[in-house]
């Protein structure tokens, strides 16, 4: 009996030892407790990254790309191209501005139409909304009706975003040409006040090929005059110097 | 009986694991395609593979670690060094591993397309964890009357000779790769941003090494200072040291392959990988790991 107090004794002095040099664990059910809320704060956190909570990321996970058309503008002052922002988040984003990347091209304006939801689409009833915005510069529209920025894109809704450009050069370079930035946010006054500029750069508006010879084969570009006649261009320069001739 | 079952869990996490594994891929491969009837046995399956899941998440989560003490009987000089090791092989485990999972869910939101980003998040995590795991401000009791020691501890007793020079290389890397960046102008931002987390990673794990080393110590028995020497070299490479420099290196080669598109870009980037994945596995509590350590 007294041999097992001393032992029990000495055990708890060497504890007493060794927590002046290590912390004793709290126990079992208080360690899972606090391990188990900080992992769920590490899962809720990704939840609501993934959802686009907690800053604007509407192409995560998703591949967006450029439509292959240009289009002359009505005033046929300068040529038009459509790049694809899908919002696959599960929040509403703000485009607040765009900027664009091509040699050769001034941009002219830009506008954003949002494609109707993929309920309507698939019924075959194209809707074209157009967005009330508060716009302070009249600006260029197609027959599709392009809103000015700033525009809010609603979860699983798609806006494409139109790139007007006046060309300052004549002649395409070989390679990809046309890249698009869209900054967005979640709105004025939105929490939290973060924004993010996406670069949609996975498909440019135009792959220069000097040895396209086929629209079959998607090679070419198709550009579509005020007329509404199609016409194949071996560039976005070199077609938009021509229509706007 | 709660202790034992978790003790039990803990022991055979393994076989539990396999268990959970073909738990999960059973229902799939085998009872789905043969139709309705086999819903039931999917079910059953499927909760037996989530009871084991939780069970082992659980038991990890709770810090539980039987094999703590023979670990480190095997290891330890002398009993009282033995308590030491096993106390800190348990904090340090568990901490690590809240960690490593905590770290590589939240790499679970920004991986795309591929899985580096979770694997960044474990690395970093089980840094984070390490380093946490001596941070003793809380729950510290003092029976004793309050002594300090005051020898005179320097980081070399305690850092190994390989991860100072590991660091510094990663540090002069991840300086070249800034300069570089910054000189190029470029629109990517993820070079810069790489080289940035590496170089910070050095300068952090450098201040928490030098934190354990000089933290404070009472006076002690010679037995026990050996002890909590040992404990603070093992505390200053495999806690969080070489899991940081793990992460550091998969940084550098982040900023690496963005850098250029050639053979020897890609050749070195998979040569850094590889160097990651070694500091790692050398800072696992494995029987060889700690004797190395200690005998070194």
């Amino acid at each position: 009996m007294t041999a097992t107090l001393e032992h029990r004794r000495g055990d708890r002095d060497l504890e007493d030892r060794l927590d002046e040099l290590i912390p004793r664990s709290a126990g079992p059910f208080k360690t899972l407790a606090v391990s188990a809320t900080v992992v769920g704060v590490a899962i809720a956190a990704t939840v609501l990254t993934i959802g686009g909570h907690l800053y604007p990321r509407p192409t995560f996970g998703s591949s967006s790309g450029s439509g292959s058309n240009l289009e002359v503008g009505q005033a046929r002052d300068a040529v038009s191209a459509t790049v694809i922002l899908p919002n696959y988040s599960n929040r509403a984003v703000r485009i607040t501005g765009i900027s664009f990347g091509g040699a050769g091209a001034e941009l002219v304006d830009v506008g954003v139409i949002l494609e109707p939801p993929n309920e309507t689409q698939s019924q075959g009833e194209p809707v074209i909304e157009e967005q009330t915005t508060q716009a302070t510069v009249p600006l260029p529209r197609n027959e599709r009706g392009a809103a000015p920025l700033p525009v809010m894109v609603p979860p699983d809704r798609t806006a494409t975003i139109v790139v007007w450009f006046r060309p300052t050069e004549c002649v395409d370079e070989p390679g990809p040409w046309g890249t698009v930035d869209a900054t967005i946010d979640f709105g004025a006054d939105a929490f939290p006040p973060f924004s993010n500029t996406i670069s949609l750069t996975q498909d440019p508006i135009a792959l220069v090929d000097p040895d396209a010879t086929s629209v079959n084969g998607g090679d070419v570009l198709i550009l579509r005059n005020v007329d509404g006649s199609f016409i194949e261009v071996s560039g976005p320069l070199a077609g938009a110097c021509e229509a706007l001739r | 009986m709660m202790h034992r079952l978790m003790n039990a869990v803990r022991r055979h996490r393994a076989r539990l694991t396999v268990v959970a594994f073909f738990g999960i891929l059973f229902p799939f491969l085998v009872v789905a395609p043969q139709g309705e009837g086999s819903r039931i046995t999917a079910a059953v399956l499927l909760s037996l593979a989530a009871v084991c899941v939780l069970l082992v998440l659980a038991v990890n989560l709770s810090g539980r670690d039987p094999d703590a003490e023979t670990r480190a009987l095997d290891v330890a000089p002398d009993p009282l060094a033995a308590a030491l090791f096993a106390r800190w092989l348990r904090r340090s485990k568990h901490f690590r591993f809240v960690g490593g999972l905590s770290g590589a869910t939240l790499g679970v939101a920004f991986a795309e397309s591929n899985l580096t980003p979770v694997l960044v998040g474990l690395l970093a995590g089980i840094a984070v964890g390490g380093a946490m795991a001596e941070v003793h401000f809380f729950g510290q009791r003092h029976t004793s009357p309050r002594s300090a020691e005051i020898t005179l501890r320097r980081l070399s007793d305690y850092v190994t000779r390989t991860d100072t020079a590991a660091l510094i290389t990663i540090a002069v890397a991840a300086f070249a790769m800034i300069a570089i960046a910054v000189a190029d102008r470029s629109d990517q931002p993820k070079p810069l941003w790489s080289a940035l987390a590496a170089l910070a990673a050095v300068l952090a794990t450098t201040g928490m090494q030098w934190a354990v080393v000089v933290r404070r110590r009472p006076a002690l028995s010679v037995d026990l200072r050996r002890a909590d020497d040992l404990m603070r070299r093992l505390a200053a490479t495999q806690g969080f040291t070489r899991p940081a420099i793990a992460f550091a290196l998969v940084m550098v080669s982040q900023s690496l392959a963005t850098f250029a598109n050639s053979t020897t870009i890609t050749i070195a980037v998979i040569a850094l990988w590889i160097l990651a994945l070694a500091w790692y596995v050398a800072s696992r509590q494995s029987r060889r790991n700690l004797r190395a350590l200690i005998d070194s």
